[in-house]
């Protein structure tokens, strides 16, 4: 189903699956890296947070991300400024071995929404030092814009606010980044619940979807996994076919000529 | 003693020299974990000349799931 050659470029890497999944909220450790599994995806996002001595230092993640054997995309969550984000992203760099930073500074918490000031400022820094960032922004133009002036090369707009599966609240607003940013790599972050939501992205010229929870937290993650792995095909394959001009006016798919029952009328 | 925030906790330790040596300490030894002191990272190789102080903030982390 999956266009050969069909690559999607994240700064200097080449990447098949235009699915990036993350590792958070599962029923098991297993159903993740089953549900991880039949995404297809290549890259998985997770974080760093206070462990005592007696967790092991998360030993048994790390034996499945060793088993995984996907690119690690670490985040920032829960970081409210920028200097907490540059600080967490260069302990990820040293723990992860990876310059790949899911940059998130946010500022508010009833929504999760970004601060924009505090994402640009923490993109810059971190660009300088050498990191690859993968800003988490909302669909406003202007900070995607200011972003990619930056030299982020990767752009990750929000659908929605995290976890909220509420799809994509503003298409207008993606569909003017996209067409404003024709050479940056553009990725819906979050807020996709469905399937659909997925597909619609994807029918936008978006070039992938980061999901998490619509996955973890399905009654069937493993299932959904896969049905959003064919949505973003699907929508793949769509926005490559070039869609039909959108009519006002119906028009007949069967031909009217030799139409039976068919009178002239004089009006 | 000295008295350290360790992952947003008061804590007492015995005087200690180094980071390195609280790290032993604390039993985060071979663990993956890196840390960040007054906000600040700091790379493993830098342990063994990390001098604490009083009332140094420290955070602990390792690798956990994430979206």
């Amino acid at each position: 189903m999956k266009a050969m050659n069909d690559l999607v470029t994240f700064y200097d890497q080449k990447i098949n699956s235009r699915l990036l999944i993350g590792t958070a909220l599962y029923p098991s450790p297993s159903i993740m890296t089953q549900s991880i599994e039949a995404s297809g995806a290549d890259i998985i996002t997770l974080s760093l947070r206070r462990q005592s001595p007696e967790t092991q230092g998360g030993s048994h993640f790390w034996q499945q991300l060793k088993d995984l054997n996907k690119h690690l995309l670490p985040n920032t969550a829960g970081c409210h400024t920028a200097k907490e984000a540059i600080t967490l992203a260069h302990m990820s760099r040293e723990l992860f071995e990876t310059n790949w930073v899911k940059l998130e500074v946010i500022g508010d918490d009833y929504n999760l929404q970004p601060d924009p000031y505090a994402t640009l400022e923490a993109a810059k820094a971190l660009l300088k030092d050498g990191f690859k960032v993968f800003p988490y922004c909302t669909d406003d133009l202007v900070f995607c814009q200011q972003l990619f002036d930056a030299g982020c090369e990767v752009i990750m707009p929000w659908g929605s606010p995290i976890g909220t599966g509420k799809g994509l609240m503003n298409p207008y607003a993606l569909e003017t980044i996209r067409h404003r940013l024709p050479s940056a790599t553009l990725v819906i972050d979050a807020g996709l619940g469905l399937p659909s939501h997925a597909m619609q992205a994807m029918e936008l010229g978006f070039d992938a979807i980061l999901l998490n929870t619509a996955v973890a937290k399905a009654n069937d993650p493993i299932a959904m996994a896969k049905a959003f792995r064919y949505a973003v095909d699907g929508g793949r394959m769509a926005y490559l076919s070039g869609a039909m001009e959108e009519q006002s006016r119906a028009n007949p798919s069967t031909t009217v000529l030799g139409s039976p029952f068919w009178h002239q009328t004089n009006d | 003693m000295l008295t350290l925030t360790i992952n947003g906790q008061a804590t007492q330790v015995p005087p200690l020299n180094t980071l390195q040596e609280l790290i032993g300490h604390l039993g985060y030894e071979q663990k993956k974990i890196v840390v960040a002191i007054n906000l600040n990272f700091i790379p493993k190789n830098q342990y063994p000349s990390i001098q604490l102080k009083d009332n140094d903030q420290l955070e602990i982390l390792s690798a956990v799931q994430g979206g």
